[in-house]
């Protein structure tokens, strides 16, 4: 995207920060019944750190936010996955390929990589909550050498609703990197685990001392995801979570997507828990 | 410091409104319709400074209730120049709130081209309080009912006179062009100044006799943090929204597309923190659903997280949400009552 112009312009040659740049759809997949992954060609890279979002345009609907799930090291395409929820998330799902949405961004902070060295990093997605969390992985794959461990952990409502199934191979393949999925409900023809995700943290065997853990799904997993955590003995400070509130203009100045004084999206909204463990309102 | 007579400070507004669009406060039968109004409604030739702010906040001239701020696709990606507007007679109140707003949307990382335009481009022709309103509060929030800084010339009152200072290069400017000759100020006028701003300091004083804080607003929010307190003070609101749009510091807005002609456009509406849909989330989860906490959550903003992220709280005093409130909620006896029981709390642990 074009730079985004920083501090006051005497002359009014400013740069509209509200302007979405016009992207292709190239593709769109489809990852389970109710959710989609779009593949977008940007007219210029937009380079962005894994964990930072974007606002997504579709015309004349709206605009919402969403993370990217693709690597940051590969910005030809970027990839956004998006799960049915309501109005804008409807729109999104009738799209083709050919069709134009609209973009601002990189927006937020992004998890931070430079802590996660050297670290066994243990990586808990629930539903949608993984596609966040795959540009995080596609991240730590990239420079897997400067990680002791990834430890994946990833729950469904049924085995339908996994996404990326395809991908989940290649993961198990990777040195120090290990996957287990959980559903909450079998359809039968299932014959991995079922449970919720929670239930995948009980012995990870993961060394307390040298680790991060890192959440994202809906806020209900969120907050059992961390008690759990808490229980078996990760400290908050070891724990990040990358948090949904609603938001509206991205940049930290529409006002309504804070946890405390933090606003997560140019604070967030991936948040060390020891941050924003004291206020009443953090899940919700 | 200068000094011009009433008639021809009338004349020099009418020379400036051939140059610049003007927006005044007009002062109809009572107190409570003093509005700001284009120069044209004004009609009787007679212009006084207002006796205290008007009910409307200057902020609507920085960022409008409702503002289109693009077009897509395909369109100009750059902001368009504004012409100045030259603002008569605003209140330090409300000039304070300007420099809190600009902590958000002009200092940050992004700042909001719009607002940053009408920094840049409006006038601020200032004015001293001349009175005080019942719900004024301006020196309980470590302010005062005239302007020290921050506009281009400014107003007060003195014998029949009124003086000029000015504030700024444009402002000497302005002053220059469109004030003709004009005379230095007398000391007399000056120290008669000087009496009338002890005077409304003194009134306040006396209307705000009984709110006395102790310790700082943010010390006594966070300890109600997850108090039940709130619920009784919020008690009276009927959510209307009021005070957060009259307030000349509130700045939340919401963006929402819609069709415009052949392509969409993008619009920026105030919002208010007092409505549930403003956190409600896909899947209906609101964070801050029930009324207590959107109250609670006003508050803690202004008097709170605000101070922790900019050193300064976002409250100027200027009145508007307690005498706007139809719930009769006096923001100074919020405060009051939030420290009354952190006071009780202490002697509790105490003992
Ligand atoms: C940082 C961040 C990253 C995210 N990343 C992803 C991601 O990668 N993938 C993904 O699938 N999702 C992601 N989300 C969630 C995604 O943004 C939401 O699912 C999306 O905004 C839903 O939009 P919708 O219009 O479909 O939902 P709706 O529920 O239709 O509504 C959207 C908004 O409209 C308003 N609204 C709707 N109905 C009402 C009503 N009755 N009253 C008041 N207000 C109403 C609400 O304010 C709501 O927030 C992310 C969210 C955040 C904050």
């Amino acid at each position: 995207m074009e730079k985004m112009l920083k501090k006051t312009s005497q002359e009014y040659k400013m740069e509209n920060i509200y302007y979405p740049l016009e992207t292709k759809v190239l593709d769109v997949i489809t990852e389970t019944p109710t959710i989609k992954t779009l593949v977008l060609k940007p007219p210029v890279e937009i380079p962005f750190k894994a964990g930072q979002f974007m606002q997504l345009t579709i015309f004349g609907v709206g605009e919402a936010p969403f993370t990217p799930s693709s690597s940051p090291y590969h910005l030809e395409t970027m990839e956004i996955t998006i799960l049915k929820a309501g109005h804008l998330t409807e729109a999104v799902h009738q799209l083709k390929a050919g069709d134009n949405v609209g973009l601002r961004g990189p927006f937020g902070k992004g998890f931070p990589l430079e802590k996660f060295e050297g670290k066994e990093i243990l990586v808990v997605g629930g539903g949608v909550g993984l596609a966040p969390l795959r540009a995080l992985l596609n991240d730590l794959f990239h420079n897997l050498n400067k990680y002791k461990r990834v430890s994946i952990k990833y729950g469904a409502r049924n085995p339908s609703e996994l996404s990326f199934q395809r991908q989940y191979d290649d993961w198990k393949k990777l040195l120090h990197v290990d996957f287990e999925c959980t559903v909450d409900r079998s359809d039968g023809k299932w014959s991995g685990k079922v449970g919720l995700v929670t239930e995948l943290l009980e012995n990870t065997g993961i060394d307390l001392n040298n680790s991060y853990a890192v959440s994202c799904g809906p806020e209900i997993m969120l907050k059992f995801v961390t008690l759990k955590l808490l229980s078996v003995g990760f400290k908050p400070e070891q724990i990040y979570l990358s948090m949904n509130r609603k938001m509206s203009c991205g940049m930290g100045i529409c006002g309504r997507c804070n946890i405390g004084p933090y606003y997560l999206c140019k604070d967030g909204p991936d948040m060390n828990y020891a941050k924003i463990q004291k206020y009443p309102d953090v899940f919700g | 410091m200068y000094q011009i007579s009433q008639d021809r400070l009338v004349a020099a507004i009418k020379k400036l409104n051939h140059h610049y669009p003007i927006v005044l406060p007009i002062q109809k039968d009572t107190e409570y319709s003093l509005k700001f109004f284009g120069v044209d409604a004004w009609v009787d030739n007679q212009w006084k400074i207002s006796p205290i702010r008007t009910p409307q906040p200057l902020k609507s001239f920085f960022y409008p209730p409702k503002q289109n701020v693009t077009k897509y696709p395909q369109s100009e990606k750059q902001v368009e120049k504004l012409q100045s507007l030259v603002i008569i007679g605003s209140k330090a109140c409300d000039i304070n709130a300007l420099k809190i707003i600009d902590k958000v949307y002009r200092e940050g990382d992004y700042p909001d081209p719009y607002y940053l335009r009408a920094r840049e481009k409006n006038i601020i022709i200032a004015s001293d309080c001349l009175d005080a309103g019942k719900f004024c509060a301006c020196t309980l929030m470590n302010s005062l009912p005239y302007p020290e800084k921050d506009f281009d010339l400014n107003l007060s009152a003195a014998d029949e006179n009124i003086l000029i200072e000015v504030g700024s290069e444009q402002g000497e400017k302005l002053l220059k062009d469109f004030f003709g000759d004009i005379k230095k100020a007398s000391e007399a006028q000056l120290a008669q100044r000087d009496k009338n701003r002890q005077s409304v300091i003194e009134k306040l004083k006396e209307i705000n006799r009984e709110f006395q804080y102790f310790q700082s607003h943010q010390e006594a929010i966070e300890r109600h943090l997850k108090s039940k307190e709130w619920k009784e003070l919020s008690k009276t609101c009927v959510e209307c929204g009021i005070c957060t749009q009259i307030c000349p510091t509130c700045y939340c807005f919401l963006l929402f597309d819609q069709p415009s002609e052949k392509r969409y456009e993008r619009i920026k509406v105030w919002d208010s923190c007092f409505f549930a849909g403003y956190s409600r989330m896909a899947g209906g989860l609101t964070p801050r659903l029930g009324l207590a906490d959107r109250f609670k959550h006003r508050f803690y903003h202004k008097f709170d997280s605000f101070v922790t992220n900019f050193g300064v709280e976002a409250c100027t005093g200027c009145g508007r949400c307690s005498e706007g409130c139809m719930g009769n909620i006096d923001l100074r006896k919020v405060l009051q009552e939030l420290e009354k029981k952190v006071v009780l709390l202490e002697k509790i642990e105490l003992s």
